[in-house]
């Protein structure tokens, strides 16, 4: 048996494509093989090309070649003027040929911030009124809508982050490939649990700190990143801190700030130019469903406990600071 | 024999969405225009914001080359917030990280490049009868052939240091105003040099090599070139393969494109020298074979900078540098005079290649020099010039990871205020040379341009009518099976066009260039 794949990129940038291909365990040539994948198409991997993949597309649309997984990557525009032409897959805007695939797909994949909800395309001004599949920046609807359903009866199984992570892309795959669709659990933004049910912060090797309040005051310097350098981990909901990125690492273990990228809407969702990136703080309550009193009196205690020897520590293990020439 | 138009696409393979419409006439190009087909208006995201968001914005323009486009946003504000040009006063270990973080990133976009998008189209069928084509399908096959999924395999390995450095690849957020953010600890210098040893060995030595990386470095000239081919296992290597393939199949003279080279110094040392000294080549095939390194005064050499508003459908006529230019779109997107959505890039008003081969040249590269010398810049030379990069820069990577110092400083605490001004930031990307040119006025973006590689090379005619890299390497092409032009494939993907990254170019009526090719 084999399954039916194709990819379609549409304001890409294709980082979500260049993640894939880190992944590990399996390998994603070995992924093609093992499980029967007949990769219809994918714009950088695929020898399809011109009139072969427009019969393709059309072959699909109509059912003549069954479609059983339809992947998304890039957000998709709505202008000019409703058009949909700013972007446009053979001479057809991008958005009629993913509205046809996506009613003959057996599952739908938004993989990325911008198939998801329109990422940085969709940032205000938003000039070309891209959208995700089923978000537009926080906003329910987007392409397809909220209550669209897959032939398989599913909604579009969204895979934000910005790129995301090759084992939340191939793991959906794996499981559709399983015939374990119906074991994926979604949260209410249709992310899988799986990868979307713990926060940023779970695993950060920061978290000592942030428990004590000890602040990174300057980036290299040893502390927690959420107090002063505008971290997001604790406000978002990825396991990039237990899975780790390319094998190795994540941004808060390098002392970059979470920049809250699997968050629907993102950027604009957590960024405004009253509060940038890398620098503002959060102060309180931290999301919804905190209570403020008892947060802010644990985190006065905490504060108050920190032992000195974390203070040594992050002192002891932190390189030089630069000093400026003029 | 009536003129044809042929449209070419979608086409698969260049990193973003790309048609091809030409006209042909007795197998001649007469007349093609590339058309991208993806706009996302990114400087009119940027206007008006912080002055750092173009460093976490402008990398999502590409996730292939992110890392690139992170230096060059981050030098622009490096500069502007008393860091030294492009960044130069900040701290080496500061500097070094960067060059680690980058060149990495870069060196798994290369391998990627020739294995998973340029070399597919050696299995052509067209080439089913060449003496090599067995070992071509048995390891250049798409997603089944041994060096296929090893460029898979090593690729991905090598952005594993990327990652120990930076966080991670894609889309890092490490490199900042001031230097990284990261404070590589002893463990993570060892661990990257044992990563990079694997890909070293295992990838360049094995597969492209089948021999030493140091006894290929010994090579100077072309001649030297071929005796190395000559000893022990060298011409079964993948780049012995190449280089048998692309000489038996004539792909030495197809391609070859305007012979003027042009690259950005980047991979700062602390001396203020670079790994990459940039500069502007004129080829010895077609010129004089002459090397003006960019000089001490830098602003005047990317002052030299402008961009040809004539065929593009903007106001005006002529051209202006970046800071300068206007971008009011036309009300009559009707194709005539003005027929693209690109401007076309010109240095001292003249079109350039850039990439890896200008890379090479401008850098002095014994061999690659001497190839350019005796047979010419080809779709071969390109590519050949991509493979020499990825082994000699291989060493200099594990030089600078012996040379990262845990005590750094590796950042210098930098405020957010810029002074208003006018500034860039360059670097080369995998695919070649990338500029952000910014102007700052309280605190906040004005205008903001981006040159991206493939803008240099896809670019349209100029008011002078003088033709684009690709379109130029086009014209060498003869397009006699229409129903499969793989010259025109291989010589449009020896440039590695990245579409995605060619952010201000496109449009509504979808042409971004339209190349008149022979009168």
């Amino acid at each position: 048996m084999s399954i039916n794949v194709f990819w379609i990129q549409a304001q890409a940038c294709s980082g979500n494509t260049m993640s894939l291909l880190n992944a590990e365990e399996p390998d994603l040539c070995q992924f093609i093989d093992e499980y029967g994948i007949n990769l219809l198409f994918h714009p950088s991997l695929s020898p399809v090309w011109g009139p072969e993949l427009v019969r393709l597309v059309d072959d699909l649309s109509s059912g003549r070649v069954p479609l059983d997984v339809l992947i998304v990557e890039g957000a998709v525009p709505d202008g000019p003027d409703g058009t949909g032409r700013f972007n446009t897959f053979a001479g057809r805007p991008m958005k009629e040929v993913i509205q046809k695939l996506a009613a003959v797909a057996g599952y739908t994949v938004a993989v990325g911030d911008c198939a998801t909800h329109g990422g940085i395309p969709a940032m205000r001004p938003n000039p070309t009124g891209a959208m995700g599949l089923t978000y537009q920046n926080t906003k329910p609807g987007g392409l397809l809508g909220q209550h669209y359903r897959s032939r398989a009866g599913l909604p579009v199984i969204n895979l934000p982050g910005c790129p995301a992570h090759p084992d939340w892309m191939l793991h959906t795959l794996m499981a559709l490939a399983e015939g374990r669709a119906d074991q994926i659990q979604l949260d209410q933004y249709n992310r899988p649990l799986m990868f979307y049910g713990v926060t940023t912060h779970t695993g950060c090797p920061n978290n000592e700190y942030y428990d004590h309040r000890i602040a990174t005051r300057e980036f290299t310097q040893k502390g927690c990143l959420f107090l002063r350098k505008g971290c997001h981990g604790p406000r978002t909901q990825s396991d990039c801190n237990l899975r780790l990125w390319n094998r190795q690492s994540s941004k808060t273990r390098v002392g970059s700030p979470c920049l809250g990228c699997t968050t629907i809407g993102w950027p604009d969702a957590v960024y405004s130019e009253q509060k940038p990136f890398y620098s503002q703080p959060f102060l309180t309550p931290m999301t919804e469903g905190y209570k403020v009193l008892p947060y802010l009196l644990q985190k006065f205690f905490g504060g108050l406990a920190a032992p000195s020897h974390l203070t040594e520590r992050a002192k002891a293990t932190s390189p030089a600071l630069g000093t400026r020439r003029s | 024999m009536t003129a044809r138009t042929v449209v070419l696409g979608p086409l698969n393979r260049v990193e973003g969405d790309l048609e091809f419409r030409m006209v042909v006439e007795d197998g001649v190009i007469r007349d093609l225009h590339t058309e991208a087909v993806m706009f996302r208006g990114w400087e009119i995201i940027l206007k008006d914001k912080d002055p750092w968001l173009p460093i976490t914005v402008t990398p999502r323009a590409c996730g292939i080359c992110g890392i690139s486009h992170i230096m060059c946003a981050v030098k622009a504000v490096d500069s502007a917030s008393g860091n030294g040009l492009q960044g130069t006063d900040l701290p080496p270990q500061a500097l070094l990280v960067r060059n680690i973080i980058a060149a990495t990133e870069s060196y798994m976009s290369g391998m990627r490049h020739h294995w998973l998008l340029f070399a597919p189209d050696l299995c052509n069928p067209r080439y089913a009868d060449s003496p090599y084509y067995p070992e071509i399908l048995a390891r250049l096959a798409p997603l089944h052939g041994s060096s296929y999924r090893a460029s898979v395999a090593w690729s991905k390995k090598a952005v594993e240091v990327t990652a120990i450095f930076a966080g991670q690849q894609p889309h890092p957020a490490a490199i900042v105003p001031g230097g990284v953010t990261t404070s590589p600890g002893l463990q993570d210098i060892t661990k990257s040099l044992g990563i990079w040893r694997d890909v070293t060995e295992h990838f360049t030595e094995n597969i492209v090599l089948r021999g030493s990386v140091e006894r290929y470095l010994e090579i100077d000239s072309w001649e030297a070139f071929q005796k190395w081919m000559g000893e022990g296992e060298h011409e079964d290597g993948d780049l012995g393969l190449f280089v048998k393939f692309a000489l038996h199949h004539g792909l030495d003279k197809i391609g070859r494109g305007l012979d003027r080279f042009l690259s950005w110094p980047c991979y700062e040392y602390p001396s203020g020298t670079y790994w990459n000294p940039g500069g502007l080549y004129h080829g010895a095939w077609k010129y004089d074979g002459t090397y003006e390194p960019p000089g001490s005064n830098l602003k005047a050499f990317q002052g030299r900078v402008t961009e040809d508003i004539t065929h593009s459908y903007f106001e005006g006529t002529g051209a202006a540098h970046p800071w300068k230019g206007t971008t009011v779109p036309v009300q009559n997107v009707e194709p005539g005079v003005k027929h693209s959505w690109a401007k076309a890039p010109r240095f001292d008003g003249k079109p350039a290649e850039v990439g890896a081969l200008a890379r090479m040249l401008t850098r002095g590269d014994k061999l690659i020099r001497d190839m350019e010398r005796k047979l010419g810049p080809s779709v071969f030379l390109r590519q050949f010039a991509r493979i020499h990069e990825l082994i000699i820069s291989t060493p200099v990577i594990a030089d600078w990871l012996r040379q990262v110092d845990p005590r750094g400083p590796f950042y210098v605490p930098t405020p957010r205020k810029v002074a208003d001004g006018e500034y860039w930031g360059w670097h080369e990307a995998h695919r070649g040379a990338l500029c952000h040119w910014v102007v700052y006025k309280d605190n906040k973006v004005v205008n903001y341009q981006i040159i991206a590689p493939t803008t240099w090379n896809v670019g349209p005619q100029d008011g002078a009518d003088q033709y684009g890299a690709i379109a130029s390497a086009c014209m060498d092409c003869p397009a006699d099976d229409l129903e499969n032009p793989v010259e025109v494939f291989h010589a449009l993907r020896s440039f590695d066009p990245c579409l995605v990254c060619t952010v201000h170019v496109v449009d509504r009526d979808r042409t971004i260039s339209r190349f008149r090719l022979s009168p």
